[in-house]
């Protein structure tokens, strides 16, 4: 007797999965709220807020997104791509970032690292709302 | 260093494990490891900075 094996579909939760990863990178942990994954947002929130603002507080490098830059300085480029993913946090850079970047101290290194781990952090984050929301993960 | 560590290590842990329990244990080990990693490292590359 053969059997059949049926795949399981993953069954989806709630709010689309494209929606739940953009409204977790517009505003990181607002994903895992809309799913309703209350601990979670928080904790992003909590997380990604944190590291910018540090990152802001340090005086750290936010890179702009240029399209020139991906042929004349892809790492720039690509920097930006990395500090883009906090959402309203890169969004709002200039403001909270008044004083501008300063990198001839050790901080200003600092802060370029946190602003980027920030972004590349919320971008798990995204992730995991789009998982979360497409019903592979729990 | 410490903050770094700290941050990240609620996020992984917010992500990789399901239960509290979980979350924390794995917390409390990123964190310890990232430390110890990153005076490990430190260390190894000191004699390079003289």
């Amino acid at each position: 007797m053969s059997e059949s094996v049926i795949a399981a579909v993953p069954e989806r939760r709630g709010i689309p999965p494209i929606l739940a990863a953009m409204a977790a990178w517009i505003l990181p942990g607002l994903g895992h709220l809309l799913l309703r994954r209350w601990g979670r947002a928080c904790a992003i929130f909590a997380v990604v807020a944190g590291l910018a603002m540090m990152g802001y507080l340090l005086r750290g490098v936010v890179f702009p997104i240029h399209l020139r830059d991906l042929r004349g300085d892809p790492l720039n480029f690509l920097g930006g791509v990395g500090d883009a993913g906090s959402g309203v946090f890169y969004a709002l850079a200039s403001i909270l970032e008044k004083a501008g970047a300063d990198v001839s101290r050790a901080a200003g290194d600092y802060g370029t690292r946190f602003v980027a781990a920030a972004g590349v952090a919320n971008y798990l984050c995204i992730a995991d709302a789009f998982e979360i929301a497409s019903g592979r993960k729990a | 260093m410490l903050l770094f560590a700290l941050l990240i290590s609620v996020v992984l842990a917010a992500l990789l494990r399901a239960t509290t329990k979980e979350r924390l244990r794995y917390m409390v080990r990123s964190f310890a490891l990232f430390i110890f990693l990153g005076l490990a490292i430190a260390w190894l590359l000191y004699p390079f900075s003289q």
